[in-house]
Formats: structure tokens, sequence, C-alpha cells
């Protein structure tokens, strides 16, 4: 790979990156859910999210092998199908990422 | 959610390799290394050469690693026991993999991500918690070797010098 490789990478990578930023942040804005409690778990599902759509195209679930969630279409592509019920049942989506609002955190 | 000195909770689980383990299956180890793990997580996966290579290069030290999966495997049939047994057989694991299907193990243990680490000296006393290192991607890019550093404290008869570390991966998968 050559440096204007690198570069082409890391710009594309950076856009991804602020795609991945801008959706997480509409999502919880205008959504039913909130941030996971944990800053440095959101921040690597969202570095997770980002390699995703640089290298793969699509926001896939980082939790999920990359293989597995393009198998399963839209299914597995952030907010995945399945993150209403796992945050209904356990608080959080299987990625740590978006959690049931906590009130007493809520402005 | 074990805090840093607590004692490791009684289990007595299922194992890929057929037999059942238990707390008292160790007796005599100098250190038990519980990784709470599994089968279908990224992180595990990029996890699981380092994991392999520390638990054979610290076998003759008296440190006994035990992996557990304790993954709903109704919602993730590959965190089932069959499916275990293969990646054991796989990946050659040099460890037990014990099936928590019950979760009790693991959620007294208070773990929430997969892979998540808990060390516990030869009185069974939590020591470490957390991270196994800092780069999951790759382990040529790792600056702080945590899970190491503290069995190595640990065997040198000291205290680890950071005993809590953020663990980060994917969430258990609780039933």
């Amino acid at each position: 790979m050559g440096e204007g490789d690198d570069a082409s990478a890391e710009s594309g990578k950076a856009k991804a990156l602020a795609r991945v930023q801008g959706f997480v942040r509409r999502y919880v804005a205008k959504g039913p859910y909130g941030l996971y409690s944990e800053a440095s778990q959101v921040a690597l599902t969202i570095d997770g999210l980002t390699e995703n759509l640089a290298v793969h195209g699509k926001m896939y679930c980082p939790c999920a092998p990359i293989e597995k969630a393009k198998a399963a279409g839209h299914e597995l592509v952030c907010p995945c199908t399945p993150h209403h019920e796992d945050i209904a049942r356990q608080g959080h989506c299987d990625c740590a990422l978006f959690a049931k609002r906590d009130p007493s955190t809520e402005p | 959610m074990l805090g840093i000195g607590d004692t490791c909770p009684a289990f007595d689980l299922p194992g890929a390799d057929g037999r059942r383990h238990s707390l008292a299956s160790f007796e005599g180890k100098k250190l038990l290394v519980v990784i709470v793990s599994c089968n279908h997580c990224p992180y595990v996966i990029a996890y699981e050469p380092r994991i392999v290579a520390f638990a054979k290069a610290y076998a003759d030290r008296g440190v006994q690693v035990v992996c557990v999966n304790a993954n709903d495997a109704v919602r993730y049939p590959d965190d089932g026991l069959v499916p275990m047994r293969l990646r054991a057989e796989e990946r050659g694991f040099p460890f037990p993999y014990v099936r928590d299907d019950a979760q009790s193990f693991v959620r007294a243990l208070g773990a929430k991500f997969t892979p998540e680490v808990f060390v516990f000296d030869e009185a069974r006393a939590l020591r470490y918690h957390g991270r196994i290192d800092d780069n999951h991607r790759d382990a040529t890019k790792v600056s702080s070797h945590d899970l190491t550093e503290a069995v190595d404290s640990l065997l040198a008869g000291a205290s680890p010098k950071t005993p809590e570390t953020t663990a980060f991966g994917c969430s258990v998968k609780w039933k």
C-alpha cells in the first residue's frame, strides 16, 4: 500500500467516523434510548461501527462476527433489528451502545 | 459485583472437554484466572491466540486459566456446549472452557463483557479484574499488558500496580 493509499484510507475512516458519530447523536436526540453508561464502551462500539462502515460499507454491529452480520442482511446493521428487544430485556443493546434512559441523569 | 479482595464464588460447571470443573478442581494452583468468554464475540476471537499463549506460558508457574461462557445459547446457538467443544478443539485450548448455562457464576462475578478477566490468588481472593490488554485489534501494538503485569506481580509476591481496569468487548448475552 502506497502513501496515497494510506491517506485515502485515513480520509475514508475520518468520513466514516463522522457519519457514525452523526448517526449516534441523532438517534439519541430523537429516539427513546440514551447511551450506555460507560463512555469507554461507547467509544469502542463507535470505533467498531466506523471500522465496519469504512471497510465493509455498512455499520454492521461490531459485536457480531462480520461474516454473520453480512449474511443477516440489514438485521445486524446499527440500529439493529433486535436492539429494541435487547434493551427491553437487559437494559442495553448487545453492543452496549444504546441503553434505557436513566431518569436520574436526564436533564 | 466482586470487589478486589472478595472471594471467588463457588462453581461446578460442565466443560467442553466433557468433564465438570469446580473451584475445588483447581486447589493448589497459585493463581486462578477466570476469563468470561464465549464463541461468537469478535473481541474474544481476536484475543483467543493471546489467551492460549498466556495459558501455555504460565501453566508451569502454577497459573490456571478457566474460560467460562454464560451467553444465552437460545438466542446465540453458537455459544452452546457443542460449538464450544468444537472451538476448544479447533484452537487447541489448553484450559477448561466451561458452560454457565444458568448464568449464576458469571452474575456472581459481576461480569458485563466478553472477554473480562478475574484473577484470584491462592486463597481465591480477587486480585485483578478488567481487560486483558489495551489493544484488541493488534497484539503488536499493545502498550499496556494489564493481565500479564498483574500476574507477574502476584507471582513475585507483590500486589498488581493496577488491580482494576475497565473491561471491554461484547456484552454478556443475558437471558
